[in-house]
């Protein structure tokens, strides 16, 4: 009766953490692989440390800065990204019995602000996330592009616990792409996509360099 | 050439003018074969549907819809919706004054018993007619308060607009009849937890493709998201989380909307398989197998995990059935429940040495007798409590003798699993052993794939088997099943629509409605209006339904 009893619990616990949480198909066809913590990017860095050491976020003192402020697209992903990284508006808070984690300072090399254009070099879009110990958390760019694509994965690393309390692990990431061209193709002749649509495509997006959209005009004559 | 261009381009320009749904080829060398319906063609097709050339208009602002029943709730709630339905462009809708109006509809029933719907005792139950004359009010006469909503639905697709949105409407007449009285979908929230919305928004469009029975998979394995009052542990230890539970306030919800709208609501609880949710609070009830060929709650994957299935060997185990099922009857209303029964593996059975005992202690040499014996106590059990009951076709393959009221409900098929056999082979028998059926099998509509695969859900004929008249009789309807592994309030109502509204038509209308061709342009037509009413149904051709596409004005 324990032997079930103790899986019972331990499932219970974690599904009351708030986490998303996949099941069998059949149980004679237990998932394989590994679950993985919570607040695991997607797509996986090329180099991630992460530390057993849990620090908090707290919603009322946050800061999110850049010294490329000038560049519209930084200012404006800071503010996206706070919403963010603060999902739970409602309920989300401070964990009490953790160190604070007291905001993040997004450092680009290259500030040129403008259009994304197609890069030879990976490179242009590296990036690093240092979550230390204790103090605030640095991302450092190569350019503004890097930039988004570091506080998007900065974004995926906080996670809730049962109790709403934002969390965060003491962290160290490394990272660049492999393509330089990572593309969506919509079709908007075959079917009208509203502007709603083809604006929450490019949030889901984010993750990708460019969108590639061919439009055909129905000629009539 | 240089007039013949204008003249074919204004032409063109004029019929796309027109305000109408349009899908078009996938390429123009293939041009699209079938014949276009004119506006205002309902789904399911109709029995008899004489359509003229006069057209009338409606007049918003003093079209009425009344009915000698109106002190039934349920047609009181159907004319007020259905105003709105027909009256569906409440901003830009108005009449033409060209045309001469259609003052109102009456609605005239015949047996006004209000109350829930039942199994109807044949199609006459749902039969009406539809009266829209030159001049005077247009005529509903039905038998039931049923017949009555299925005539509303139809009538309000009559109506369709012009390009200047006039409303417009032909004088027509229409004589319809179901036939299939048991026209079922199924949804699973067990897999999944389907929010409230989505069920109702399924009921609605149910409604609209006159489906008659909601067939509610309550739990499984994976959940138990049923708050149940006598067995509070099993809601708290088997759902997701504390959101994800229906109520039992919820679920009188849930059959209320349905009552509204004509539709049954059968809930099931399916055993002894699929219990891994109820054996989160009660594992005492899963038999324990033996995977290591000596220990309990040992497994042996892929064969068995470490405990599974009922214990049939158990008191305990039908009690806490009979109970759980007493207290199933008492929230809700039908007189079915689906008892389920697929699915009983015998591997940790076999495994299990307590079992074994059993089984030379009764004279038992195959396996086989074991769910013999476990459905025959269940079944006798239920019957027990007054319920009648509906099970999957397992037990009836595995010669099970079960009351001759049951339905069976044929599930299987070669193209689910290569390793099983046609529908039509698992059905003969089962019909010649002379229980009522209900087909699913080739509406697996979980099933997804690229294209109109609709139309293979179209050509499915629940009659088409080796079998006399009188076996091919028993088959009263089939069910549409959208199961939940991949499937949640994201995308449960576009996967679902309008495929099946495919199966609609065919279990409601004629058999000889079967041109695929000709049903696309009708189905497009449903697709349009059902995306109109509210119901996310993805689109099945190239082509637009209108300038209320979904989410056309929308912005994040």
């Amino acid at each position: 009766m324990s032997k079930q009893l103790l899986p019972a619990l331990l499932l219970l616990i974690s599904l009351h953490s708030v986490q998303s949480y996949i099941t069998y198909i059949e149980k004679r066809f237990p998932l394989e692989g590994e679950r993985s913590p919570p607040g695991s990017p997607w797509p996986l860095p090329r180099e991630w440390k992460k530390s057993l050491t849990v620090l908090t976020l707290d919603p009322n003192n946050f800061y999110l800065s850049s010294n490329a402020e000038e560049c519209d697209v930084i200012r404006k992903a800071t503010n996206r990204y706070k919403s963010y990284i603060l999902i739970d508006s409602k309920y989300g808070k401070a964990s009490p019995n953790r160190p604070v984690m007291p905001g993040i300072q997004v450092n680009v090399d290259n500030k040129d602000c403008g259009y994304p254009k197609l890069t030879k070099n990976t490179d242009q879009e590296s990036y690093n996330i240092e979550i230390p110990e204790s103090g605030g958390a640095k991302i450092t760019a190569k350019t503004v592009w890097s930039a988004l694509w570091g506080l998007e994965t900065f974004s995926q690393l906080v996670y809730q616990d049962s109790d709403r309390a934002y969390l965060i692990n003491a962290t160290s990431i490394s990272d660049s792409p492999r393509y330089g061209y990572r593309g969506i193709l919509l079709d908007s002749a075959r079917h009208f996509q509203p502007m709603k649509v083809l604006k929450q495509n490019l949030v889901s997006l984010s993750l990708f360099m460019s969108l590639k959209r061919e439009t055909f005009l129905n000629r009539v004559v | 050439m240089n007039i013949l261009w204008p003249v074919f381009l204004l032409t063109f320009l004029y019929t796309l003018d027109t305000g109408h749904c349009y899908i078009t080829y996938i390429e123009a060398r293939l041009p699209l074969p079938g014949e276009r319906a004119p506006p205002g063609a309902p789904w399911p097709l109709p029995r008899f549907w004489q359509n003229s050339s006069t057209v009338l208009t409606l007049y918003p602002s003093t079209f009425y819809l009344q009915s000698n029943a109106r002190e039934c709730d349920i047609i009181q709630n159907a004319l007020k919706r259905y105003r709105r339905y027909i009256l569906i462009d409440e901003k830009n809708g108005v009449r033409d004054l060209s045309l001469s109006v259609l003052e109102g509809l009456k609605v005239e029933v015949e047996d006004k018993a209000c109350g829930y719907p039942k199994l109807p005792e044949s199609y006459v139950d749902e039969k009406y007619s539809i009266d829209v004359p030159t001049s005077g009010p247009a005529v509903i006469k039905t038998k039931t308060v049923w017949g009555a909503l299925r005539a509303l639905e139809t009538f309000s697709q009559l109506i369709y607009q012009d390009k200047n949105k006039a409303y417009q409407i032909n004088v027509t007449s229409i004589e319809d009849y179901p036939r299939y009285t048991y026209r079922g979908l199924l949804l699973d929230t067990a897999r999944h937890y389907q929010p409230m919305k989505t069920l109702k928004q399924n009921l609605d469009a149910m409604s609209y493709n006159k489906f008659n029975v909601f067939h509610w998979h309550l739990v499984d394995d994976q959940s138990f998201p049923f708050e149940s009052k006598r067995f509070p542990n099993l809601t708290v230890f088997g759902a997701y989380t504390p959101r994800h539970v229906y109520t039992q306030e919820d679920v009188k919800e849930i059959i209320e909307y349905a009552r509204l709208r004509g539709i049954r609501v059968i809930p099931e609880f399916d055993t002894p398989g699929h219990t891994q949710g109820l054996a989160k609070a009660f594992p005492h009830l899963i038999t324990p197998c033996y995977g290591d060929g000596e220990n309990p709650y040992t497994p042996n994957h892929p064969e068995h995990a470490e405990a599974e299935m009922l214990n049939p060997i158990q008191d305990n185990t039908y009690e806490f059935v009979k109970e759980l099922v007493s207290e199933i009857k008492d929230v809700f209303v039908d007189d079915y429940i689906h008892l389920g029964m697929d699915e009983v593996y015998y591997a940790c059975w076999e495994s299990n040495p307590n079992i074994k005992k059993f089984m030379e202690e009764n004279n038992m040499t195959t396996i086989n007798e074991v769910e013999q014996y476990y459905v025959k106590r269940t079944l006798a059990n239920v019957k027990d409590i007054g319920y009648k009951y509906m099970i999957w076709q397992d037990p009836i393959d595995n010669d099970v003798q079960a009351s001759p009221d049951t339905v069976v409900e044929v599930w299987k098929d070669k193209y689910l699993d290569s390793k099983m056999d046609y529908w039509e082979n698992y059905i003969v028998p089962i019909a010649q052993k002379g229980y009522k059926i209900v087909l699913s099998s080739c509406w697996y509509l979980n099933y997804i794939s690229y294209g109109p695969d609709w139309k293979k859900y179209y050509e499915c004929d629940p009659r088409e088997f080796n079998g006399t008249e009188e076996e091919k009789d028993l088959v009263v309807g089939g069910e549409a099943c959208m199961w939940g592994e991949y499937v949640d309030g994201t995308n449960l109502l576009s996967r679902l629509w309008p495929r099946a509204a495919a199966v609609a038509e065919r279990l409601w209308s004629d058999a000889s409605v079967r041109d695929v061709d000709s049903a696309n342009f009708r189905l497009d037509q449903q697709r349009c209006r059902m995306l109109r009413r509210g119901i996310p149904a993805q689109p099945i051709l190239n082509g637009f339904c209108g300038d209320y596409e979904w989410d056309l004005d929308a912005d994040i």
